[in-house]
């Protein structure tokens, strides 16, 4: 478990360790939460843009995943092309999948807007189980490889 | 020929969100063009334009981040569709690119670019929301300079170290610098006016090209300022910065060749095409919550089982026979579940009892004395907006309600329109008050093939039963020694009487005409009676689904033919029952009669309920009963599964 002021912190070095390795994450509002976003090519080769954030859960006191991704005009893309071309879950995969279990659609805390996100009650045990040296590379090393963020070689987690 | 990346705007709902929040409380009908501000990343690779990028925080300047540059722009946000259009006209379009074009001409003409190099770039947005329907259109423009006219471009290797130019663009953010060959070291763009050979300097521009053999677009503006400001010049060398990556470009151009008189500003180019996008579902209320509702039953899909057929239920038509209290939760749960299409056919209306226990009525409902199924559908509708509810008040003609010959006209009315409602809708929710009104749709679902499912509750016990599919005569063929009795060979509701149902509330003192129970019990039979269709839809074929208790039938489990409560003990059984040739409701020779003389046959009934235990030979059954000792094999007509 992670307490707010805690996160805060780590969300700040690891911003600024992203930074260092070319990748545009940035505080937002006073450092509640961190974005990142970035262009995507779906299967059918449209170009849609990737609008990713780290936000902190009170309720379970760790981080969690929120995100969406847009068409050009600001349109979100359906939830079929997320769930095939961006998580890559095939359809007949087991429906015990643990992301098929976690991924839920409400209303972004902030922007108000329905974004997705990965329910953060795994988090806790997940994160018990990796030896961390940076709380927040860690935990997206595992959450953020489910949306194809791939972390810079540097900062890769073993 | 030198190339440059052309720009393509990436708006995201939060963008139109914002634009909505301010048009409505902010801006109102002022169209003047209000500031916006996009941050360009200087990481992207992947795409084929640089992206311009706007979200709801674009409204405010940011306060910079060394992998991105800023640019400043207008949004001018038209109120009409029409003018608009009038200012995207080949004539407007041109006009406005002729005035950006003139000030970042200034800009260069007047040298105010070496102090505030972020003035030559710049972007005008024209858009029209429409906040009613939740409609965009839009058109970016990003003016670039044709000047000098036809550049060359020539792409050595790097002549210098990135990681030093980024490390200063970080500390200053400075989107166009010189980095000096001679003391290698980066130099403020106000430095270039003092040079003399385009060799001895570099020109840096963050640049948020994706290409690497190409710079964007924001480069050609500054060596439009480098042409002009050194006009002996017919060279110089760019690099175009980016997070990693970048490259060196040396522009090469006729010398003098453009002598352009100061006055005369060079032509320029930068419209994007018209997008146009439709929001309404992520900001019409309505369309909200239907795609909320729809998302969330994907949801369901996706984590339980993706071979769920939630069309089933979202195509399906759902006829209640009775809005009482078992009608009302049941259509809360099939609603729950994306059934759109519910019909509920009550002919009373509602009492001040009513409303503490039906979940679709209110108390003004009974102060106003409003029908139970009007109010039941009003009740939905605003649940629900996109739910298609229908009311209708009718009198279901129960055996032994005696009818006036005056009153036969009606009869046949009433007959033909509940038959019409059961044609036309795919399943019949029996929900009615008494036992007797529970005939007559009892015998229709069953010559239609409709699944019919009755429930009804006493005190403290509830029984929910979904009645054999078709006629019987049709499906004996079937093998009967499986476990599982097939769909078609399930008795109904009335099935186990040996005797036709009469008028049970005509003998009767008040205190027992009034249904009393344990004011949960209707809650969970419905829920039950709910859950049960839920599952039989899912069976791979539902109008054959088996009475089996095997959880893998069917992808949600289980589907009982019985499902039979005891609140006291807080027990339930799921006996399964065959069809009675004999029955009074779905027996063969009833289908029969009631297809030969339709409401005259139901007027028979209505006046004598005998005449049914006659048509299917109960009556005979019956004298019999004392003479003969039937063998009721217990392995034969009731499996207990």
């Amino acid at each position: 478990m992670l307490s707010e002021q805690k996160f805060r912190e780590e969300l700040q070095k690891f911003v600024e360790q992203m930074s260092q390795n070319k990748w545009n994450w940035q505080l937002k509002e006073n450092g509640k939460y961190a974005r990142e976003t970035h262009l995507e090519t779906l299967s059918s080769g449209k170009i849609v843009s990737a609008d990713i954030h780290i936000l902190y859960n009170s309720t379970y006191q760790v981080p969690t995943l929120w995100f969406n991704f847009f068409e050009n005009n600001g349109a979100p893309i359906p939830f079929e092309e997320v769930v095939r071309d961006i998580l890559k879950i095939p359809e007949s995969e087991e429906s015990d999948s643990s992301l098929r279990q976690r991924i839920s659609h409400y209303e972004h805390p902030i922007l108000g807007v329905l974004y997705y996100n990965i329910h953060p009650c795994n988090t806790e045990k997940i994160m018990k189980e990796l030896k961390t040296d940076s709380y927040l590379i860690s935990w997206l090393s595992v959450y953020g490889q489910q949306l194809g963020l791939r972390l810079p070689d540097s900062l890769k987690v073993h | 020929m030198a190339t440059f990346v052309s720009f393509k705007t990436y708006l995201d709902t939060p963008f139109w969100r914002e634009v909505n929040k301010r048009k409505l409380h902010e801006w109102k009908l002022d169209e003047t063009p209000k500031p916006i501000f996009s941050q360009l990343s200087l990481c992207e690779r992947n795409s084929d334009h640089c992206r311009l990028s706007l979200s709801h925080d674009s409204f405010k300047p940011s306060n910079g981040n060394p992998n991105e540059v800023s640019i400043s722009g207008n949004l001018i946000l038209y109120n009409t569709r029409e003018s608009f259009k009038a200012a995207a006209t080949t004539k407007s379009l041109e006009e406005l690119m002729k005035t950006e074009a003139t000030k970042i001409w200034d800009v260069i003409t007047t040298k105010t670019w070496l102090q505030t190099p972020h003035l030559l770039s710049s972007f005008t947005i024209i858009a029209f929301a429409d906040l009613k329907k939740f409609h965009y259109i839009y058109k970016t423009f990003i003016p670039s300079l044709k000047y000098p006219k036809n550049p060359e471009q020539e792409i050595p290797s790097l002549s210098t170290d990135e990681s030093s130019l980024l490390t200063y663009y970080k500390r200053t953010l400075a989107p166009v610098f010189l980095f000096s060959k001679s003391s290698q070291e980066p130099l403020e763009i106000a430095h270039l006016e003092s040079q003399v050979n385009p060799d001895d300097v570099l020109i840096v521009v963050a640049d948020p090209s994706p290409n690497p053999s190409s710079a964007g677009r924001l480069v050609k503006n500054v060596v439009a300022a480098v042409a002009y400001l050194h006009s002996s010049w017919d060279h110089c060398n760019v690099i175009s910065l980016r997070s990693s990556g970048s490259i060196e470009i040396k522009y090469s151009w006729p010398a003098n060749a453009d002598a352009v008189a100061q006055n005369v500003v060079p032509q320029c180019s930068g419209w994007e095409q018209h997008y146009s996008a439709d929001l309404s579902k992520q900001f019409d209320p309505k369309i909200m919550m239907e795609e909320a509702v729809n998302l969330n039953l994907s949801l369901i899909k996706w984590r339980l089982n993706p071979d769920l057929k939630l069309e089933r239920y979202s195509t399906l038509k759902v006829l209640i026979l009775g809005a009482g209290t078992i009608g009302c939760n049941l259509a809360r749960g099939i609603m729950a579940w994306g059934v759109r299409h519910i019909s509920f056919v009550d002919n009373s209306f509602v009492s001040y009892s009513n409303p503490v226990r039906q979940s679709l009525s209110k108390f003004e409902d009974a102060r106003k004395g409003r029908g139970k199924a009007e109010t039941a559908v009003d009740a939905l509708k605003e649940i629900f907006p996109s739910v298609q509810a229908f009311g209708y008040q009718l009198t279901v003609p129960m055996p032994g309600h005696t009818i006036d010959e005056k009153d036969e006209e009606q009869l046949e009315k009433d007959v033909r329109q509940l038959e019409d409602l059961i044609k036309n809708h795919d399943v019949v929710f029996l929900a009615l008050d008494s036992r007797e009104a529970r005939w007559l749709p009892t015998v229709m679902a069953s010559i239609h093939r409709k699944i019919a499912i009755s429930v009804a509750i006493g005190f403290d016990t509830y029984v929910i039963i979904r009645h054999g599919i078709g006629l019987r005569k049709d499906s004996l063929s079937e093998d009967v020694n499986s476990e599982a009795v097939p769909y078609s060979q399930l008795s109904c509701y009335f099935c186990s009487d040996v005797t036709a149902p009469g008028n049970s509330t005509s003998d009767r003192t008040l205190d027992q005409q009034c249904t009393v129970s344990r004011s949960g019990l209707s809650m969970i039979a419905s829920g039950f009676a709910v859950e049960l269709l839920a599952s039989i839809l899912q069976h791979p074929d539902p109008l054959a689904a088996p009475a089996s208790l095997d959880d893998n039938i069917t992808l949600l489990g289980a589907v009982p033919h019985q499902i039979r409560g005891f609140l006291h003990r807080f027990q339930q059984i799921h006996p399964s029952v065959k069809r009675f040739e004999k029955c009074v409701a779905c027996g063969d020779l009833i289908a029969d009669r009631f297809q030969k003389n339709g409401w005259k046959f139901v007027r028979d009934v209505m006046n004598s309920p005998k005449h049914l235990e006659e048509v299917t030979g109960l009556d005979e059954l019956q004298e019999s009963v004392e003479a003969i000792d039937i063998d009721f094999d217990d392995d034969e007509s009731v499996v207990s599964v």
